[in-house]
């Protein structure tokens, strides 16, 4: 038991940061307005190049936390930066939101392949060793802490601040935001700015802390598992922070469920099963605050004119 | 200061520049000049080995025939999702449900003594009942998503998404265990299908199916006269263009997406079908990693490019089966000059996600016009 | 340095829209001067929004440009004109349901960074709001708002942008009089602030008591623009309506019928019913409502007062939360439209590429879906049946395939109420029409409802935001307000006031 607990506690602390933080971001976007179905491939995308820049880092400078700690400031740069134009692109244009997202999915995981590949060439090259993080059992209290800190300001920002009230009135009716003289491409812009950063640290995080390393396919579909975390939060950030503790505490466990007679294929479908039926109950629960409501204008393509 | 601005309008008139093979061959070109760019930035390809290798996909026509046909009967299965604003982005799992239902009904159903000992006539209706099993598997398949949306309005795409891993998963632990094969090498995976379970193999033309190409026919012609005829087919296109105006007419708007979601489910199903039946012959384990060549995702393009067009499915699927035969072919052949390690289908992600954006870009000329505006 | 008495500060040259099957503003050249109330004035679409629209910066003009201070803006957003002072006040306003009245303004504020708190602007509101003379409360949300306190909303963001040129479109159309005059003494006050004033609108009364000058628009071109000394109502009506005098006085060649003698069962009745909003609240309270076979029930309120979701419930678009609905005595709640459509009700929406029609398939597609054929289209006898209806309706389209979107906001609404009459047995719901019908066209088919109701024993709730169009049609009249039928009267027993006072209750 106690050593289950010595596994348990560190690993569901670098599950729950991947998936708060990766859920608030795409929260940050979507209440903008924008779909982001881009998110599992730019999730791939994100924590391929963590890998690639602590490699390429590593050999730089050398390996230890300053490595590491750049590689995971430029990830969230590169997906703040590839976000920012994916939310300016769904709103410049009248383009379909759902085929520009697909889009940046397919090109984040192709590129993500390409990434990461070349990170394993440069660590053939030269052998080196990344830093990669962990966390003792005493600092987990911390990392949550830090994680709760992350939940407060993001809701601070969309809800207390002129910025984040422009991101949700962009969310909800883009048109008369627009008529009012507001920059809706400019306000979405910082929105996929602000959520990239967030969801460029999850995608960094998974490579550099939850996994260790690299492999081919790294990250397929846990972007999908933080948007159902996103979805399942009600898209509002104290919410998520509560609730990924327990999707956090599935998608580590699920997959062991193997030990009690489940076969392995079907326990490693559990937690796409868990992450659908929380859509589904999110869905048909009765929601009494607005703020918890869909925003009104999500994946609807943006046209500032129109007939009266 | 100068100020670039982008100017949208509403288009009145139509025009030529903007008619859909334009756009759908811009789209490709310009799709191919982007991917170029892309992959140009993290390798020593030149721009000369890349689009002589893609024209050489291109004249290799019989390579393409058979990606043509599968992706013709997926993105036929897509395209009439997408005219009711269903957007089955999960027909790579409903493809393989179609594949185990195919094989449950060779191998392991009480049919599957048709093909030990029946005679010709007999084989063929157990054939076509492989088929048709497969078609019902990826119909269950797609209705979860399906009753789920008009149920309970949770979003079809992240579900089916994640279904697609589901799927995966199930085929796994068939051919893993209750499948699992007794000559195989140590191998995991099911037994081959017996011989008299096999399509017809066209002599002078061995990558293609006698069943397949019918089928192929078959299915477009049904889903062109569904589609343009048929109050179903009205009433799925009102569904995708406005389901307030479905609803106030009188109509049942969730009847509407459930049987869409069903006759696109049918029909990724049969493609599964007729690829296990007519190339692949068995399940192979870990079928997630490439063994399905990824159809279903592919074919998402093909259902785009011929967005509620029928017509362009076919000029769409060739599109499509170059730009996925090319990431094989630049495997194969540009490989110094590639980065690394990198899989055949990661290039055709890269391809599908440039034409597609290019192609979303191209798209919005028909009903918008756009010009770029320089201030000072 | 030397002014002249006019100071021209904007200028309109030679704009001209046009939108899908209309030219909305033909070559229209417009000068503005600091200091004045310029009312533009016109029917409906005569394009006088369109033409506020292209000065706020909302519409591109497909030709010609707005001038400010003699420098050409030659492509003008909504960001630059609000930069240079030019605000929009639409009859609706442009406000955020959603959020509350403080986060609405603060957007609107460009002196406030991205970084400023919320809570900053809150005392501002009071006090701007108590200046005007209306207290807002900053944390209610607007879905909670009445119509009136939205537009003191409007008014407060204006005056905090400190706008110089204010275009207020058709904002006191349903205001009540007491608010009406302290919002045109607000305007004076503006117009004494060296600022502009453009006031949009169709009474002719309202423009020549508070206008300086007068543009009046007709089919969307500029008849004439005239001064203070020659403001004369007979005058601006003639160039209003046109040199043959047209005149919008409807015919009236119908009888009413007189119901009280009959005693049948109601066609429709809404007893008691309750619906949900989709912000908060009910949109719906405890509406009661019977309609008699071949009875007019005209149901009237101004904008927003819960007219939309009264037709979406009796087509069965909406859930009702409680209370029962019958149609024939048949109780149809939340039975969905399948069976109240089943039953011969026709729906006439104020928005029928939302409401009624898929505006990307043709016309004969349409008309399919409403109407013919069970597996398959007989699309023969369809087109034929679309061209009757083209001819009979006088609807203008290049062939009956034509996608319906590329139809002009009159033939669309035509062509629904073709259809919906063609398919209607029962009865029909009809939901403020007259939107995107020119005059003649409203009053024929005010006519052919009347005409239909008589003939063949049909009824017809007419909901709408007009109180003539209403008078006009109805047997029976009912007001509805905040969600309430507020009250109901035979139409002969009833006054104008009465009504009037009660809609803005």
């Amino acid at each position: 038991m106690i050593e289950l607990l010595d596994w348990l506690i560190p690993t569901l602390a670098s599950a729950y940061v991947v998936y708060t933080l990766t859920a608030i971001g795409s929260t940050v976007i979507e209440r903008s307005g924008i779909l982001n179905l881009a998110i599992d491939g730019l999730f791939v995308l994100s924590s391929s190049l963590a890998y690639a820049y602590a490699i390429y880092l590593s050999i730089l400078l050398q390996p230890g936390v300053l490595a590491t700690a750049l590689s995971l400031l430029l990830t969230a740069v590169t997906t703040a930066l590839l976000y920012s134009i994916y939310t300016a692109l769904n709103t410049v244009l009248p383009v379909s939101q759902g085929a520009v997202g697909l889009s940046f999915m397919f090109i984040g995981y192709g590129l993500g392949a390409v990434v990461g590949n070349l990170g394993r060439v440069l660590f053939s090259l030269f052998r080196v060793r990344i830093e990669y993080i962990s966390v003792t059992q005493n600092s987990v209290v911390f990392t949550y802490l830090l994680m709760v800190l992350a939940a407060v300001l993001v809701y601070l920002v969309l809800y207390k601040l002129k910025l984040g009230v422009l991101i949700r009135a962009v969310g909800e009716d883009p048109r008369l935001v627009s008529q009012i003289g507001i920059n809706v491409a400019y306000v979405r812009f910082l929105s996929g700015l602000l959520g990239g950063v967030l969801i460029g640290i999850g995608g960094a995080l998974f490579t550099l802390w939850r996994v260790g390393g690299w492999s081919q396919g790294q990250g397929l579909s846990h972007g999908w598992l933080a948007y159902a975390v996103s979805i399942a939060g009600w898209r509002y950030p104290p919410v998520i922070a509560l609730v990924s503790v327990f999707f956090s505490l599935a998608y580590v466990l699920l997959p062991y469920l193997q030990s009690v007679g489940l076969p392995i294929e079907i326990s490693i479908a559990t937690p796409y099963v868990v992450s659908i039926v929380a859509m589904v109950f999110v869905s048909i629960t009765h929601r009494r605050s607005v703020a918890l409501l869909d925003p009104k204008s999500l994946g609807k393509t943006f046209f500032r004119e129109e007939q009266a | 200061m100068v100020k670039v601005s982008i100017v949208v309008t509403k288009r009145s008139r139509k025009s030529i520049a903007t008619s859909t093979p334009v756009i759908l061959l811009l789209s490709l070109l310009l799709g191919l000049v982007a991917s170029y760019t892309l992959i140009w930035t993290f390798s020593k390809l030149d721009p000369i080995s890349f689009f002589s290798t893609f024209y050489q996909t291109l004249i290799s026509y019989t390579g393409l025939l058979e990606p043509l046909l599968f992706l013709t009967i997926l993105g036929t299965a897509i395209s009439i999702a997408f005219y009711g604003s269903f957007w089955n982005v999960g027909a790579e799992g409903q493809y393989v449900f179609g594949m185990l239902g195919a094989i449950y009904l060779v191998m392991f159903s009480p049919v599957s003594e048709v093909f030990l000992n029946g005679d010709s006539a007999a084989n063929g209706v157990a054939k076509l009942l492989a088929v048709i099993s497969g078609g019902l598997l990826g119909l269950l398949w797609s209705l979860i998503p399906g009753a789920l949306k008009a149920y309970t309005r949770v979003s079809e795409v992240p579900v089916m998404l994640l279904m697609n891993y589901i799927a995966y998963s199930i085929s796994d632990y068939l051919t893993a265990g209750p499948w699992k094969g007794r000559y195989t090498y140590g191998y995991i995976r099911t037994d081959m299908i017996p011989e008299s379970s096999r399509l017809t193999v066209i002599s002078g033309l061995e990558v293609l199916r006698y069943e397949v190409v019918i089928a192929t026919i078959a299915v477009f012609a049904i889903a062109y006269l569904l589609i343009e005829y048929t109050r179903l087919g009205l009433e799925i296109k009102v569904l995708g263009s406005n389901p307030v105006a479905l609803k106030s007419s009188g109509r049942n708007e969730k009847k509407t997406i459930i049987l869409v979601s069903a006759i696109s489910g049918f029909i990724a199903g049969l493609a599964g079908a007729l690829r296990l039946l007519g190339y692949d012959y068995r399940l192979l384990y870990n079928i997630g990693d490439g063994k399905t060549g990824f159809y279903g995702y592919t074919a998402i393009l093909v259902a785009w490019l011929s967005f509620k067009d029928l017509r362009f499915v076919i000029p769409s699927a060739i599109i499509v089966s170059a730009l996925s035969s090319f990431g094989y072919r630049m495997q194969m052949f540009l490989k110094e000059l590639l980065p690394p390690g990198v899989s055949a289908f990661a290039f055709s992600q890269i391809f599908i996600g440039t034409t597609l954006v290019v192609y979303s870009l191209a798209r919005i000329t028909k009903e918008y016009s756009v010009k770029l505006v320089v201030r000072e | 340095m030397f002014f002249p008495s006019r100071q021209s500060f904007l200028r309109v040259v030679d704009v001209t829209k046009r939108f899908p099957g209309v030219l909305a503003l033909d070559s229209v050249t417009l000068e503005l001067y600091l200091s004045e109330i310029h009312s533009i004035l016109g029917e409906n679409g005569s394009g006088k929004s369109t033409l506020a629209k292209v000065i706020a910066g909302i519409y591109v003009p497909d030709r010609g440009y707005i001038e400010i201070l003699g420098k050409p803006m030659k492509l003008l957003s909504p960001v630059d004109a609000v930069n240079y002072g030019i605000y929009y006040i639409p009859q609706n306003p442009n406000l955020v349901e959603r959020l509350t009245v403080v986060e609405n303004i603060l957007i609107a504020l460009k002196s406030y960074s991205a970084f400023a708190r919320v809570s900053e602007v809150r005392s501002l509101i009071v006090e701007e709001s108590q200046k005007i003379g209306s207290l807002i409360d900053p944390e209610a949300e607007v879905s909670e708002l009445s119509y009136t306190q939205r537009q003191i909303v409007e008014l407060v963001k204006a005056s905090l942008l400190r706008a110089r040129v204010l275009l207020v479109d058709e904002v006191t159309t349903y205001l009540p009089t007491s608010v009406r005059e302290k919002f045109y003494s607000y305007l004076r006050k503006l117009k004494s602030e060296n600022k502009i004033v453009l006031l949009i609108t169709h009474k002719v009364s309202e423009a020549v008591d508070v206008a300086d000058r007068i543009t009046v628009m007709r089919s969307g071109r500029i008849v004439k623009t005239i001064e203070k000394a020659e403001f004369d109502v007979d005058y601006v009506r003639k160039l209003m309506f046109g040199e043959n005098g047209y005149i919008s006085e409807p015919p009236k060649n119908v009888l009413l019928k007189d119901l009280t003698t009959e005693n049948r069962r109601a066609v429709v009745k809404l007893d008691r019913v309750w619906v949900i909003s989709e912000s908060r609240g009910y949109a719906l309270k405890d509406i009661e409502l019977s309609v008699k076979p071949g009875e007019i029930l005209g149901v009237v309120g101004i904008s927003g007062s819960g007219q939309r979701e009264l037709a979406e419930v009796l087509v069965g678009l909406r859930s009702i939360r409680s209370g029962r609905y019958y149609v024939d005595g048949l109780d149809v709640t939340n039975r969905g439209p399948e069976a109240i459509r089943a039953a011969g009700i026709g729906f006439i929406s104020e928005t029928p590429l939302y409401h009624n029609l898929s505006g990307d398939l043709s016309l004969v597609e349409n008309l399919a879906l409403a109407t013919y054929g069970k597996l398959f289209l007989p699309l023969k006898l369809l087109t034929a049946k679309t061209r009757e209806l083209m001819e009979k309706y006088g609807i203008i389209s290049t062939s009956p395939k034509t996608p319906v979107k590329v139809l002009s906001g009159g033939n669309i609404m035509r062509f629904t109420i073709a259809r919906e009459l063609e398919f209607a047995k029962k009865a029909l719901i009809v939901l403020n029409p007259s939107r995107s019908l020119d005059e003649k066209f409203k009053w024929s088919f005010i006519n052919t409802i009347k005409n239909i109701s008589r003939s063949t024993d049909m009824s017809v709730i007419y909901i709408s935001e007009s109180l003539d169009e209403v008078l006009q049609v109805s047997d029976t009249v009912a007001v509805i307000n905040g969600g309430r039928i507020v009250g109901v009267f035979s139409r002969e027993s009833v006054e104008r006031e009465v009504l009037e006072k009660l809609m803005v209750m």
